[in-house]
């Protein structure tokens, strides 16, 4: 009789439990600064939360199209090979194809990036997701992670860091 | 017996929910979505913002911006655009200091920053704008890390959370 009580018990725990508080994932608190784990590649960037940016950028450098046109809206599609530095002067060299062409407004004008695709991780949540090619030498983050990234999974709070040594 | 083992567990299966939303949220800072609703309080006038963890200060569109004397100090007088009736109205306000913005391969440009009594939702503050033509872009202002901070989280997956609160009904009321 006892243990047919607490196993209706805990039933009855679990059913109030789910439908209470839902399915889905809570969405983790990030700071204005994390360190992003890329798949594609053997090392974390520091990288700079921008809630501003719709699309999330990384540093890259000596990037070549395979039998590319002088017109990058040309070469979508074709294999591209280019290097990526993080903050720490890490490198690796990657190979992909474009997934397509983006064309950028920002305070300095106009440019065309080539964006391919690359799994971002942070703290257990991973997601492939569209990433444009930039040379960010000198600029103080080189991954900027922007909306594409961060919706329906994050909340940002500005006033947390990522620790700049690269333990979190 | 039957009652007592239920209410028991709606008790206990409230109780983890409850931790974990805690748990979760550990700064309870509220929420604000991508793109809000901003009123310059004592003008009582309503601009779209975007909120940008990615800029330190904040930043308001501004044109004819004149820098004067008063008093023996630095002054600047600019005209804002309400968006609502078109039409410009003309503001002055203390210059605190001039920003230095990094541009990649040109030289750094300066703007002059002012203190704005701001208001995003109940979220109330005195915070420095940097005055810049933002004309050209999509939205008039830009909330940046300087308002944000201690006061709200970003969730770019919502918009428009916040209701734009009258300021001077809440004065009379």
């Amino acid at each position: 009789m006892k243990s047919k009580n607490i196993v209706t018990f805990l039933l009855l725990c679990f059913c109030v439990f789910l439908p209470v508080h839902g399915y889905s994932a809570p969405k983790k608190i990030i700071g204005e600064t994390a360190w992003i784990t890329v798949s594609e590649v053997p090392f974390d960037y520091l990288s700079r939360i921008d809630t501003g940016a719709r699309s999330t950028s990384v540093h890259a450098v000596n990037i070549q199209v395979k039998k590319g046109s002088e017109k990058p809206s040309e070469n979508i599609g074709k294999k591209i090979s280019f290097t990526s530095i993080n903050g720490a002067g890490e490198s690796h060299k990657i190979s992909t194809h474009i997934v397509s062409v983006s064309t950028v407004k920002n305070s300095q004008g106009v440019e065309q990036r080539y964006v391919i695709e690359m799994t971002l991780s942070w703290k257990g949540v991973n997601k492939k997701i569209e990433v444009n090619l930039r040379d960010r030498s000198a600029m103080q983050y080189k991954m900027l992670i922007g909306r594409n990234w961060l919706s329906n999974n994050f909340l940002v709070d500005v006033d947390l860091k990522a620790d700049e040594k690269g333990v979190e | 017996m039957f009652i007592k083992v239920l209410m028991a567990a709606l008790v206990l299966g409230l109780v983890p929910g409850f931790c974990m939303a805690a748990g979760d949220q550990h700064s309870m800072l509220p929420v604000i979505g991508e793109v809000e609703t901003l009123t310059l309080v004592k003008e009582e006038m309503h601009f779209s913002a975007r909120i940008d963890t990615g800029a330190q200060t904040s930043s308001f569109s501004a044109v004819g911006i004149q820098p004067f004397e008063r008093d023996g100090k630095r002054w600047i007088r600019f005209h804002v655009i309400d968006p609502i009736t078109a039409k410009q109205v003309v503001l002055e306000k203390p210059l605190q200091r001039m920003a230095k913005i990094k541009r990649h391969g040109e030289l750094a440009a300066e703007r002059p920053v002012v203190n704005l009594l701001v208001a995003i939702g109940d979220l109330k503050e005195e915070c420095e704008f940097s005055l810049v033509d933002r004309s050209d872009y999509e939205y008039p202002v830009l909330v940046g890390r300087n308002f944000l901070s201690g006061k709200a989280m970003v969730d770019v997956s919502r918009k428009m959370l916040v209701h734009p609160i009258n300021q001077k009904e809440d004065i009379q009321k």
